[in-house]
């Protein structure tokens, strides 16, 4: 019995010692599971909120509307802007129950870029406000745009950096947006502007 | 006596807990790392997307449509081929052109985005 007994003690130690070292992988193991759970629900989120950026702006600036008052669409496309900020009118049918044609303003504030929006036009007493503004991306180091100019007398096609008074849109739209973080790449994006 | 016996198994127990539990763990660890590549596949396959959209979306815009071949990177790396063929017979004034953007290998390409666009007919 004597010799079971300190056979025991060093049973214990071993099985101590073991044990000390399997929690040890464990306790590492689950922490780098958590942390690949954590990074692919960012990243997923990341590449979510990208792509539901560039179809926004894709259908809002490709499908812009005539300026005008209600129910007389007429007169010049309306979108100006430069390469920090750009406006527009475009329609927005699902926008909160209340679609039609709104005007938006899409622009950098400190290191995020912001989307404003409002009803384009006169609407009727009580209508409810729909206007609002949110952030569209954040961790934002730079939003540029540009706008594609076709030929003209005197001046070759090209991108610009600057579109205002002109007559009609531009026929692409180029907004890049450059992000804080490496990991986040914002794919060009080109728009082709129906007119 | 048998209770020495009874310690001594507990160790055994102890050891085959441990082994089952790592076995276990290793299969979720292969879950994540099978997780995480997928995800970047993914993240990597709505990247391309979103550029080559780009692409098509500037043909005939910034250059005239003319038949031919184009070929490129994406940002990256990834090959782009960029066909352009008539349609239809050119007629007079306007053209129907088949745009066609292929993304990837050039046997087994990952995508193939298609359009139409108008450019100039016979008279140019």
């Amino acid at each position: 019995m004597d010799r079971q007994a300190g056979f025991s003690l060093v049973e214990l130690l071993v099985v101590m010692t073991l044990l000390a070292f399997l929690s040890a992988i464990l306790l590492g193991s689950l922490r780098f599971g958590a942390r690949s759970w954590e990074g692919v629900l960012a990243a997923t989120d990341r590449r979510d909120s990208i792509a539901a950026a560039h179809r926004f702006l894709r259908a809002r600036v490709g499908g812009l509307v005539r300026s005008g008052t209600a129910g007389a669409w007429a007169g010049a496309p309306e979108i100006a802007g430069d390469a920090r900020e750009i406006r527009f009118t475009a329609p927005w049918l699902e926008a909160l129950g209340h679609g039609g044609a709104y005007r938006f303003r899409l622009w950098q504030e400190e290191d995020r870029v912001r989307l404003a929006w409002r009803p384009a036009g006169a609407r009727g007493a009580g209508a409810p406000d729909t206007a609002g503004e949110r952030t569209l991306l954040a961790d934002v180091r730079a939003l540029r745009i540009g706008y594609f100019a076709r030929a003209e007398p005197g001046r070759p096609a090209g991108w610009t950096a600057v579109w205002a008074d002109r007559p009609a849109p531009p026929p692409l739209v180029r907004i890049a947006v450059d992000f804080e973080a490496p990991a986040m790449r914002w794919p060009p994006l080109v728009i082709r502007v129906q007119d | 006596m048998s209770g020495g016996g009874e310690r001594g198994f507990t160790l055994v127990e102890v050891l085959v807990a441990f082994t089952i539990l790592a076995l276990m763990l290793g299969g979720i660890l292969q879950a994540i790392t099978a997780g995480l590549a997928a995800e970047r596949a993914a993240s990597q396959a709505t990247a391309r997307l979103l550029e080559a959209r780009s692409l098509v979306e500037a043909v005939g815009v910034d250059a005239p449509v003319t038949p031919g071949r184009r070929e490129g990177r994406l940002a990256d790396g990834a090959p782009w081929r960029l066909t352009v063929a008539p349609l239809e017979e050119p007629a007079a004034r306007l053209t129907a052109f088949r745009v066609e953007l292929a993304v990837g290998d050039r046997a087994r390409p990952d995508f193939v985005l298609q359009t139409v666009r108008l450019g100039p007919g016979s008279d140019g």
